[in-house]
């Protein structure tokens, strides 16, 4: 079903015992996309994934994937879990092998795309070794490989970057940038909400089961336009409040406040008051990030 | 159907290619044959002959002869003869007895030491001092001291005697002698009771007693102890073992996936249904390679003592179908502890409860084999998870064939049994092998077999 969305979930909900994991969760990704699983720890982000695999079954509501069940549809998904997992005695060819077997490959399409994968992320001497051999990066490569080995339309990423230095996030991203412009749909979850500005061009936001956001990334923005006033000082000590702004203090640096104006406020109005403010150095604006946009919603404690 | 076979041959290559497995399921087996064979080439006891002449203080002549004719050899019946007897006649009752004694004198011919070079010497009580510095430099074999009165028919306590020997005699010379003493004075009285010492051992030998069961249709079955002990029992145990370390390979197995996290990228692959199958497949299969090899070590040890008929083809094929039922139902607690828990440590304390029944087959081992159609072995038969073990014992040790319906009807209800095992696991494992931290309570577990 080449018009069908890469992933359709309606009406879904899932408890375990008394806590609801996803509360009646609709969500429609096309196919094509890099959407971004965005939320908070807990949210509901790995159940959602868990159902969309197959791993586990919606208490209520339907969900399908490339137009199929999703028990149908394992062998077009490629899953990268947030708890890694290798067999420790096994050696990477073999474990490469066995899963391209598990998705369907013969045995030497899988070794030949095994070789190929490994060679493009700069490991191609791992083939021969045990799992335990490798260290924790090189062990997330082989199971980013394993993920992508059998070629599959639909590629789940949980928390793809953990673990590994800024060299080879660097390269995995790339791979996945080069998926997606070869048409795969990329479901990338993540509570790093800079990674997921740069990479993706869908987000969906999820907090304790329910849907907050399902757009491409530049309808939120335009949605949630609104101005920070970014205010520099010489000094730190209590302000006086300007009506139609919510103050944010930068923890790092306390003499740096964003002023989250208000819709609707004059912004000239707004600068001019914290001008005013004794010791300012500089007040400037700047467009809200993603950060900000979720801040809003779901609490920014509850992001970091 | 393809994922299933796929995680079996990788379980099953994964285990059988191991040192462990193949030093466990395959160098023992073999080692076991092995010595079992080399013991009976190489541990032939080897006796040196006794040679040289034996005093004799404090006896009479008839005490000297008695003590040479114990210590002749004893005599061989003519095997050409026994050959001839059996072509001309057919193997008879008689002429079976003859070989069996034949076979028996030879026996005892290779476990005695040589005597043809012994010589029996009467001696006064004065030389003994000297003799035995004979026997300490090898002039003299042995001296048997008589005390006064023991030859009497009513010595007090039996009466007594001593015995030296040379510091180096092994056991065997010590055994011998000591024997034809006692037998030499016991003869000795009885020819001064005016009796013949042959024909008073002949009157006291027991009779062998061979026990032949009468079958409800009068056919007769002979019946022993290898019988009706040891082969069932040996023959469960070895089930209950292979059954057990399929099952624990599956365990363990289930618990360096969940542990390693390795858990969640297969069941991205393959359904719960399909890796659980998988993995009882597999080791279904490691099961049936160490089944192979320990029945190969049976029927070689059985052929090697001549009991290979005691076992029939039909209690066997039997005893096959009960244990892939018992494997089965084994490997579906292993995988539902394997699921339910996050390492070895836990997994132990999940286990007690379920080795607490799993034992009981090894506990009523004695009751069921003693007692085969008895309400003990009857309902225990009927009680999953060790209604297999149970029922392989009731079938091997039944004094009668075991009713063909009877056998394939308990067979049905064990499978039926093992096939609600297997779903209720494969429930448990579902939910469990993406469980982490506290493991659950038993209550818990049955909520997860009823958990959608």
């Amino acid at each position: 079903m080449p018009d069908a969305p890469a992933i359709s979930i309606q009406g879904v909900t899932k408890c375990f015992g008394d806590v609801t994991a996803v509360d009646n969760l609709d969500l429609e990704v096309p196919q094509g996309s890099l959407i971004g699983f965005l939320g908070p720890n807990g949210a509901g982000k790995s159940t959602t994934i868990r159902m969309i695999m197959s791993i586990i079954y919606p208490d209520h509501g339907k969900v399908s994937v490339l137009g199929r069940t999703a028990l149908d549809a394992k062998d077009q998904i490629g899953y990268l879990p947030e708890e890694r997992g290798l067999y420790r005695r096994m050696r990477v060819r073999a474990f490469l092998r066995y899963v391209g077997r598990l998705k369907g490959m013969d045995p030497s399409d899988a070794d030949h795309a095994a070789s190929s994968w490994l060679e493009l992320l700069e490991l191609p001497e791992a083939l021969g070794r045990r799992c335990e051999e490798l260290s924790k990066g090189q062990q997330q490569k082989i199971q980013f490989v394993a993920t992508i080995l059998h070629d599959p339309k639909l590629i789940v990423l949980d928390e793809p970057f953990s673990g590994l230095d800024p060299i080879n996030a660097a390269l995995i991203s790339n791979v996945i940038e080069r998926l997606h412009k070869e048409g795969r749909t990329i479901v990338f979850s993540t509570h790093v909400l800079h990674q997921a500005e740069q990479l993706c061009d869908r987000i969906f936001l999820i907090n304790q089961g329910i849907k907050l956001l399902d757009d491409d990334i530049e309808t939120i923005r335009s949605r949630y336009r609104q101005h920070i006033v970014v205010v520099e000082r010489d000094c730190t000590g209590d302000l006086d409040h300007i009506e139609g702004t919510r103050v944010a203090l930068d923890t790092d640096d306390p003499r740096r406040v964003e002023l989250h104006v208000d819709e609707h406020v004059d912004l000239r109005h707004i600068m001019r008051q914290a001008i005013e403010w004794p010791e300012v150095k500089s007040v400037s604006i700047r467009q809200p990030l993603l950060e900000d946009i979720f801040g809003q919603l779901v609490g920014s404690e509850a992001m970091s | 159907m393809s994922k299933v076979l796929t995680i079996a041959a990788r379980e099953f290559r994964h285990t059988v290619l191991t040192k462990a497995f193949f030093i466990g399921s395959v160098v023992v087996p073999i080692a076991l044959i092995l010595v079992a064979m080399a013991a009976e080439v190489f541990l032939k006891p080897t006796i040196p002959p006794l040679k040289g002449p034996i005093a004799v203080i404090g006896g009479n002549a008839e005490l000297v002869e008695s003590i040479e004719a114990a210590l002749a050899p004893p005599p061989v019946p003519d095997s050409n003869a026994l050959a001839k007897a059996v072509q001309t006649q057919g193997l008879t009752d008689d002429v079976l007895n003859d070989v069996v004694q034949n076979a028996s004198a030879q026996k005892m011919q290779t476990e005695r030491p040589d005597t043809s070079g012994l010589t029996v010497k009467p001696v006064p009580k004065d030389q003994l001092e000297k003799i035995k510095t004979g026997i300490r430099e090898g002039t003299w074999v042995a001296a048997m001291a008589i005390e006064p009165g023991t030859l009497k028919p009513d010595a007090p306590g039996g009466g007594r005697a001593s015995l030296w020997f040379a510091p180096k005699a092994p056991p065997s010379h010590m055994d011998l002698l000591k024997s034809a003493l006692r037998q030499g004075v016991v003869d000795t009285r009885l020819v001064h009771m005016g009796m013949s010492p042959s024909a008073v051992r002949a009157a006291i030998d027991r009779p062998s007693v061979s026990t032949m069961r009468i079958g409800t249709k009068g056919d007769e079955r002979s019946e022993s102890d290898l019988t009706r002990y040891v082969v069932p029992i040996g023959f469960m145990i070895l089930m209950w073992m292979v059954t057990f370390t399929g099952g624990n390979y599956l365990l363990m197995s289930t618990i360096e996936e969940k542990s390693t996290k390795v858990m969640e990228v297969l069941l991205s692959a393959a359904s719960p249904t399909q890796l659980l199958t998988g993995k009882i497949v597999g080791f279904a299969a490691v099961s049936g390679v160490m089944l192979s090899m320990y029945l190969i070590v049976a029927v070689l040890l059985l052929s090697l003592f001549a009991a290979i008929d005691l076992v029939s083809i039909r209690d066997l094929l039997v005893a096959g179908g009960f244990f892939i039922v018992a494997y089965l139902m084994i490997a579906a607690i292993m995988a539902g502890i394997g699921a339910a828990v996050s390492d070895i440590t836990e997994a132990q304390s999940l286990m007690g409860p379920a080795m607490m029944i799993l034992i009981l087959p090894m506990l009523l081992m004695t009751v069921v084999t003693e007692a085969p159609n008895g309400n003990v072995a009857v309902v225990t038969s009927l009680i999953p998870p060790i209604s297999p073990f149970i029922m392989v014992l009731r079938i091997a040790a039944s004094p009668e064939p075991m009713p063909i319906l009877e056998a394939l009807a308990m067979l049905a209800w064990s499978g039926i049994c093992a096939a609600g095992m297997i779903w209720a696991a494969g429930r448990i494992f579902r939910i469990g092998v993406l469980m982490q931290g506290k493991p659950p309570t038993p209550w818990e577990l049955l909520k997860w077999i009823k958990y959608r």
